[in-house]
């Protein structure tokens, strides 16, 4: 079973950094570099 | 006297008309970089009869703002005053063990927007359609995939990058470095900011390790704008004409105006 934990635990990580990420994208919209 | 002018592309000043980013479609830079003399920072340094020096560049990071900044007090004379408008915290910069084949060789900051890979979630964001900053982006794009910064991006804000408390804790470390350089070299300086959350952030953790660096910081320095906030926060929500997404010259007059009696008695009580 620990597979399937590892899978799950992957996948929340995955959910939360792109949740993150799109509010820092939003805090910071400045792509022009 | 000179006033060193430290940040992003609000204190370089883009988009304002008298200001050119190089951009880089083929690999090379056509454009002659063009520092705006209408930002605040400018204008500051207009009023107070000082040379005006910037050292600021779109996209850097907290922590390429406090190293140039340090790097033009070492190397420039006379230094009337420094001011400086710190970033967003979620930007992040490194020294790569390799060459970026960016304008800065190993050095490279990376932005919540370094983990994209696909140029058409770029072209979405772009209120008006710009073909040069869009090849820009895709050449951009490209070397950074072939490099692997687009993984170490990646990598980076999945494991710490996107963190609230490691993105303002991060930001601190250089916010308090580069005010305690300045007090030791007794150069006058002001802080400003883009956006309070640097500091509000900060002030949300009660634990020792990010209490320890907010109780270095001397808020006598800082200058927010009207309602505690930082210059594009203000200007954005106070309606100022903005262009793509910097706010305009009237934004900056409005600004230079705000910060004029306090910067003017920095520099009094240092003289």
């Amino acid at each position: 079973m620990q597979w399937l934990k590892n899978i799950i635990n992957r996948i929340k990580l995955e959910i939360n950094y792109r949740k993150k990420l799109k509010e820092l994208r939003k805090r910071d919209p400045f792509i022009y570099k | 006297m000179i006033l060193v002018a430290g940040g992003d592309s609000f204190t370089y000043g883009s988009e304002l008309k008298d200001s050119v980013t190089p951009f880089d479609p083929n690999g090379i830079e056509p454009a002659q970089q063009i520092v705006s003399q209408s930002t605040f920072a400018a204008l500051t340094a207009q009023n107070l009869g000082m040379e005006y020096h910037c050292a600021a560049y779109p996209g850097y990071s907290n922590s390429s703002i406090r190293r140039t900044v340090m790097n033009a007090c070492e190397s420039t004379a006379d230094v009337g005053l420094v001011l400086v408008t710190w970033s967003f915290p979620g930007r992040y910069e490194f020294r790569f063990d390799y060459d970026t084949e960016e304008r800065w060789g190993n050095w490279y900051n990376i932005t919540p927007w370094s983990t994209v890979d696909d140029i058409e979630i770029i072209r979405k964001e772009f209120r008006q359609e710009d073909p040069v900053i869009l090849a820009h982006h895709k050449q951009h794009l490209a070397r950074a995939r072939r490099l692997g910064i687009t993984d170490f991006a990646k990598s980076y804000y999945t494991n710490c990058g996107s963190s609230e408390y490691w993105s303002a804790y991060s930001s601190l470390l250089e916010v308090v470095m580069l005010q305690q350089y300045l007090k030791n070299k007794k150069i006058p300086y002001i802080f400003s900011l883009v956006d309070e959350c640097l500091l509000n952030n900060s002030k949300k953790y009660t634990d020792a390790n990010m209490q320890t660096l907010v109780k270095q910081l001397d808020m006598d320095d800082w200058i927010l704008f009207p309602g505690n906030r930082g210059f594009y926060v203000w200007a954005r929500d106070e309606n100022y004409p903005i262009g793509t997404t910097h706010p305009l010259e009237q934004a900056h007059s409005d600004a230079a105006m705000h910060i004029k009696e306090k910067c003017h008695a920095m520099v009094k009580k240092h003289n």
